[in-house]
């Protein structure tokens, strides 16, 4: 039987896919009014400063060029790896999982986290976007990811020439999370909930 | 009480001109020294006494209030704790149910007796039906189980009153070494 792709999700500008991400995935179940502004009309929120010292801190991991406090984190050898695979929600029918694991070996998934405040491994054990890449890399590159490494670097905001100015304090927390074939199932089925709230929100728009 | 507070203020004000000029270096200022900390300790007391004075009555109202109020209160909590937890026990039992299934689903999908995504879908519909608490429940840590024979050291507190009482009883304790040291006492 000839397996179909349901057309109504928005392409993403980073996969130039159509498809949810984790971070859709999270819009969707916390705004999906703003999920639809930012995905479907492409109005992107402007980074904050926290957000784009997060992005140069994972840069700096993946290139392997830390400087300052910290000079090495836990790593793969797979940095900012892009990967898709088909999420079916009924025999047939599937749309686009996306996502891009921070680092990632055979056997463990490495994510990293930039914040005031360290992480817990309560937070950690429940944050899906671990499963969300658990997944991906099963389906995409058949590894059986079962622990992922959340490590959590503390920032603190300092002023210099009366600007504010983010820096990592040095203090860094790396929590292991197990993860088990029902967590992947979970997270589909997460994910199935976010899909069916999209296009949900997607036909309300068109109707009004 | 203002002109109360003033008096105070002037015999603080003379005590604290009269500490600098106390130097201990012989027994004639070390006994100076001491009459003048029992002085100190005079002037404590009877600000405490012109304390107590006004904050008694006004302490013993708050009681009165309070033992009133009470009653009506702790009715009020028990009724609160118990309807509390009939909804933990409530959640708890979903939540078994839930996971019981979820166990139950992943076990045909390992036998093969079901496919992945009839899995998948039958979760998403299990999420989709929960309970919303709506704020009305949250998660506390708690030590379920320690094994001190493991513990590290680190996590583990000292009964420091109870060392004490021990060794003036005269117990030696292995590991530890107690003695007495000098403090002031006016």
């Amino acid at each position: 039987m000839k397996r179909e792709q349901e057309p109504n999700l928005p392409i993403d500008p980073r996969y130039k896919l159509s498809g949810l991400s984790w971070s859709s995935l999270v819009m969707l179940e916390t705004d999906p009014e703003e999920w639809y502004t930012t995905y479907v009309l492409g109005h992107k929120r402007k980074p904050t400063g926290a957000m784009k010292f997060g992005t140069k801190i994972h840069k700096q991991i993946s290139d392997r060029k830390l400087t300052g406090k910290i000079k090495e984190v836990p790593h793969g050898k797979n940095p900012e790896t892009a990967l898709t695979c088909k999420i079916f929600y009924t025999k047939t029918k599937s749309f686009n999982l996306l996502g891009k694991p921070d680092d990632y070996d055979k056997q463990v998934l490495y994510e990293y986290k930039t914040g005031t405040k360290l992480w817990t491994q309560k937070r950690a054990e429940n944050h899906g976007q671990l499963f969300t890449y658990a997944l991906l890399l099963k389906k995409t590159k058949h590894l059986d990811i079962k622990t992922a490494l959340l490590i959590s670097l503390e920032t603190r905001t300092i002023m210099v020439n009366w600007k504010p100015k983010i820096q990592l304090t040095g203090n860094t927390r790396t929590l292991k999370v197990e993860i088990t074939p029902q967590d992947l199932l979970k997270i589909q089925a997460r994910f199935i909930n976010g899909y069916k709230k999209a296009l949900k929100t997607i036909k309300e728009h068109e109707e009004r | 009480m203002n002109k109360e507070l003033q008096v105070i203020e002037q015999r603080v004000a003379k005590c604290e001109e009269a500490k600098f000029k106390i130097v201990v270096n012989s027994q004639e200022t070390y006994d100076q020294a001491l009459n003048f900390e029992r002085k100190v300790n005079a002037l404590i007391k009877d600000i405490d006494a012109q304390e107590k004075d006004i904050t008694k009555p006004i302490n013993d109202s708050l009681k009165k209030i309070r033992d009133a109020f009470r009653p009506a209160k702790d009715k009020l909590a028990q009724i609160k704790k118990e309807i509390g937890d009939t909804r933990v026990k409530y959640i708890q039992a979903e939540e078994a149910k839930k996971k019981l299934e979820a166990e139950r689903l992943e076990a045909r999908l390992e036998r093969g007796t079901i496919r992945e995504d009839t899995v998948i879908k039958k979760l998403a519909i299990a999420e989709e039906t929960k309970t919303v608490t709506n704020g009305g429940m949250t998660s506390v840590l708690v030590i379920k189980h320690v094994d001190l024979a493991q513990l590290p050291m680190e996590y583990l507190i000292i009964d420091e009153s109870k060392i004490l009482k021990a060794y003036r009883a005269g117990v030696i304790i292995p590991g530890v070494i107690c003695e007495y040291e000098k403090r002031a006492r006016a």
